[in-house]
């Protein structure tokens, strides 16, 4: 764990903030399906808009420090189609701009009815393909502990967990959760989050049982998963009380401070998540 | 074009470091990695029978790998910018620092523990099979150095006709995933890539 801290922070922080950053857009757009906000209150979240965009590029400036030249950082797209990590930033970039376009739209005021509600579900949508292009990048053949779906699987109930507590954050703030609360968006919201947990949590134990399974003439990936035990714990605390922060939150407090801890306890989990997941890299060979 | 690689003899190899340490030397490389490594496979155990004698099955030997310019390199598929490819003329796989960002992708995915970042260079660097000396008609470093005369670098058609032989000995992974273009001549105790009887006994000296 400690070689993960020295070496993979900057990845850790990127795969936890791009998912929490990519997840918002599902609870405003299921927000706007199934409730008329207040004007004041839709006015609010136009301009709480902005807030996943500055975490998603608080993902990527973390990304950056993991590179050795970043100022090459122009010719990633060179692998498109063929490297993973070509894919994941293409769907990023992708995801950051139908983002930035819908924040600027709903400033202007121009943003509203169907369309709006269209235009949601599109940046919901490119940010779930987003978060799995982050868990395929880790599909690598040679790379036998990653090269399972259970990593694309875990990545997608953070962005569902995370990113739903950054939504009801906005959308509280915006004191548009009173209203929410009386129509579906409660239900739904609800069992996004009972299947963000659920992803979240079971795919780390999972991967974990798996990689216990692994042995190597390099590694023993039993004594490897061993000694990771106590973090995944921690983990899966942060996740189950960042859970019944939702559940608090989606049931009965008004107030976006619950929503707010939840999405704290979200960054912790998933940041001790993926230091365990880089932990856990076993190779077919050396 | 033609595809060049290594052959390695595990019959004539001490496990001396010799290649590894001459490769350090002439590419002034820090004391932080190498672009060759000499990994010690061993295992085994000793058994007393019920007359007393004892028996042993141990075994260790070595292999020395550096990058298997791959047929199917994986640091090349992996890579977003490109920057690591292999050579028109010689397959050999290289990395161009003009392009590459450093992330390294390319070093996790890697089987064999060929490519290193080296952050102060700011790029990933390998073994590019001394694509220098080789273009004035001299060997790869490594080959020349080896006091007995255990590795060999050219076309690898001509070394897998003269030596036959494959690259499935543990601990490196199967040939089928990366298809490496390395011909080993493995000795008795040799053991196929999927043996589980031994260990990578100096994996703190290599990994």
């Amino acid at each position: 764990m400690e070689h993960a801290i020295a070496t993979e922070l900057p990845l850790a922080l990127f795969t936890t903030l791009a998912p929490i950053s990519a997840g918002a857009f599902i609870a405003i757009a299921i927000a706007l399906f199934a409730t008329e906000l207040s004007e004041k209150a839709s006015k609010l979240l136009d301009k709480l808009s902005f807030v996943p965009l500055v975490v998603l590029a608080a993902a990527f400036i973390a990304a950056f420090f993991h590179l050795s030249t970043p100022l090459n950082a122009i010719n990633v797209f060179g692998g498109l189609g063929r490297s993973p990590l070509s894919n994941e930033i293409l769907a990023g970039i992708v995801f950051g701009v139908i983002l930035l376009a819908y924040c600027v739209i709903a400033l202007t005021g121009k943003l509203n009815g169907a369309v709006k509600k269209a235009f949601a579900a599109v940046v919901a949508v490119a940010g779930l393909a987003f978060a799995y292009f982050i868990g395929m990048a880790y599909a690598i053949p040679t790379i036998v502990s990653w090269n399972t779906p259970l990593i694309p699987l875990s990545i997608i109930g953070f962005t569902l967990l995370g990113g739903g507590l950054l939504g009801t954050v906005m959308i509280a703030t915006a004191g548009g959760m009173a209203e929410a609360r009386k129509t579906s968006f409660k239900a739904v919201m609800l069992i996004v989050a009972v299947l963000g947990i659920a992803l979240s949590i079971g795919s780390v134990w999972a991967h974990y049982v798996m990689v216990s399974g692994i042995e190597t003439a390099v590694v023993s990936g039993s004594a490897l998963a061993s000694g990771l035990v106590v973090y995944l714990a921690a983990s899966t605390a942060c996740a189950v009380l960042a859970f019944a922060c939702q559940c608090a939150a989606l049931l009965k407090v008004d107030s976006p401070a619950v929503a707010f801890v939840g999405v704290v306890l979200m960054i912790a989990a998933i940041v001790i998540a993926r230091l365990a997941f880089y932990a856990m890299q076993i190779s077919v060979g050396l | 074009m033609t595809q060049h690689g290594f052959y390695y003899d595990a019959t004539r190899c001490t496990g001396c470091k010799t290649c590894q340490l001459a490769c350090s030397d002439r590419y002034d490389l820090p004391t932080s990695y190498f672009y060759r490594h000499v990994f010690e496979y061993s295992g085994g155990d000793w058994k007393t029978e019920a007359d007393g004698t004892v028996t042993t099955d141990a075994f260790v030997y070595h292999t020395s790998v550096s990058c298997n310019h791959c047929d199917d390199a994986t640091c090349v598929k992996v890579c977003p910018t490109g920057a690591m490819h292999k050579d028109g003329e010689t397959g050999i796989v290289e990395v161009d620092s003009n392009k590459c960002i450093g992330c390294g992708y390319c070093v996790m995915s890697c089987p064999y523990n060929a490519p290193t970042v080296d952050r102060d260079k700011g790029h990933s660097v390998k073994c590019d099979g001394c694509h220098a000396r080789v273009s004035e008609g001299k060997k790869p470093i490594c080959v020349e150095a080896c006091s007995t005369r255990a590795l060999e670098f050219g076309p690898i058609e001509e070394l897998r006709k003269e030596y036959k032989g494959d690259a499935d000995v543990a601990p490196l992974p199967s040939p089928e995933y990366t298809k490496p273009n390395l011909v080993i001549k493995k000795c008795v105790r040799s053991k196929a890539s999927d043996d589980k009887s031994g260990t990578l006994s100096n994996r703190w000296e290599v990994m």
